[in-house]
């Protein structure tokens, strides 16, 4: 199975980009976790540009969310809502072909974000996304800042992204 | 009444974009205690904190933030992508709304006209963008809402709005957030 990570967050202490490393040190044999990582480069969403020769971060986006079985995404919430940047990824994916079905799992580092979460399951459904496990997953690491090895360290933690990796995996029908 | 200025921004970055086709009939269809202009998005960098500091913000960022600054209120026109706000528009937000403290939202009065060319007129972005501005303090005008469908055949061949019930309902829509602004503008 192989799965990709989307951070909603540019920052680089991100909790949300630090448990999503997490998932990569607790995947069990056999699963394979990559993280995209240029979501800062992605031009912003304009249909006028997705014609027959759209940029090629947004082919590179597309190919690498297309050899994924499913993705994990993790983020924050800006404003009582989605930020823009994970925003803008999602709009570049509506002309892929590979997203329609995709299995998608929702994390939340911060249980007090209630609002973007909400959107993410309506914005993703509309999408046609498949949500494993079918509600964002509420981690407890507010103010703990944690970084992933101690994510992955972390008992409970540990548990939490194993069950979500369980989760997708019985989605997705692979281990 | 003194004049008002008003920061149209607009969540589509399409050359034919029917959102920016109606923020131009704006322009013609509000009263004389409006001045709308066009405040362009599509140039800001995604945002990201770490960038955020003195001496290494984005200029782009810095000439939004104070241009939206010196309005009197602001006034959204989107489309709908996915069943939300469009990120190239949740970006400019975004931007606005930091650093932490100094959003250049503020209290402003705002408003959210809709226009897609399906049947619900982006009823779903309008809403999201709406919850963002219970967070940022921004007074949205509660009435008329404007879901602005079907929008594909609204303009003529050179691009004017010229449905004529859409053009009455935009006038009154704009006599009513003239009302908005001189009633919740900052002082």
């Amino acid at each position: 199975m192989h799965i990709l990570t989307i951070s909603g967050s540019l920052r680089a202490g991100s909790a949300n980009t630090a448990v999503l490393e997490a998932v990569h040190l607790v995947a069990p044999a056999g699963t394979t976790v990559a993280r995209y990582a240029s979501l800062a480069g992605l031009p912003p969403f304009n249909p006028d540009d997705d014609g027959e020769m759209p940029p090629r971060e947004g082919v590179a986006l597309r190919a690498a969310v297309g050899q994924a079985d499913a993705l994990i995404i993790s983020s924050p919430e800006y404003a009582h809502g989605v930020p823009g940047t994970l925003k803008n990824l999602l709009d570049w994916l509506v002309g892929s072909v590979a997203f329609p079905g995709k299995t998608v799992a929702l994390i939340n580092a911060s249980p007090r974000a209630r609002h973007a979460q909400a959107q993410l399951v309506e914005i993703l459904t509309t999408m046609n996304a498949v949500l494993a496990p079918p509600a964002p997953v509420d981690m407890p690491l507010l103010g703990r800042h944690l970084d992933a090895a101690a994510i992955a360290a972390d008992p409970e933690l540990r548990g939490m992204l194993r069950d979500v990796l369980a989760a997708i995996a019985e989605k997705v029908g692979k281990s | 009444m003194s004049t008002k200025d008003v920061a149209v921004v607009v969540g589509s970055l399409r050359k034919d974009s029917f959102n920016r086709k109606v923020a131009h009939a704006l322009a013609t269809l509000s009263p004389d205690s409006l001045k709308t202009e066009i405040v362009e998005i599509g140039q800001l960098p995604l945002y990201n904190q770490d960038d955020d500091v003195p001496g290494k913000v984005p200029p782009a960022w810095q000439t939004f933030r104070d241009r939206l600054k010196r309005a009197d209120a602001v006034l959204f026109v989107t489309p709908e992508y996915n069943r939300s706000v469009p990120g190239v528009l949740k970006n400019a937000i975004d931007v606005g709304s930091r650093p932490y403290g100094q959003s250049a939202w503020e209290g402003k009065p705002g408003a959210v006209i809709s226009v897609s060319p399906g049947a619900i007129g982006a009823y779903g972005a309008n809403h999201h963008l709406r919850q963002s501005m219970v967070f940022l303090n921004v007074p949205m005008m509660h009435q008329p809402e404007a879901y602005v469908g079907g929008a594909a055949n609204l303009f003529d061949d050179k691009g004017q709005l010229a449905n004529a019930s859409t053009r009455e309902f935009l006038g009154k829509f704009m006599q009513a957030f003239a009302q908005w602004v001189e009633r919740n503008a900052k002082k």
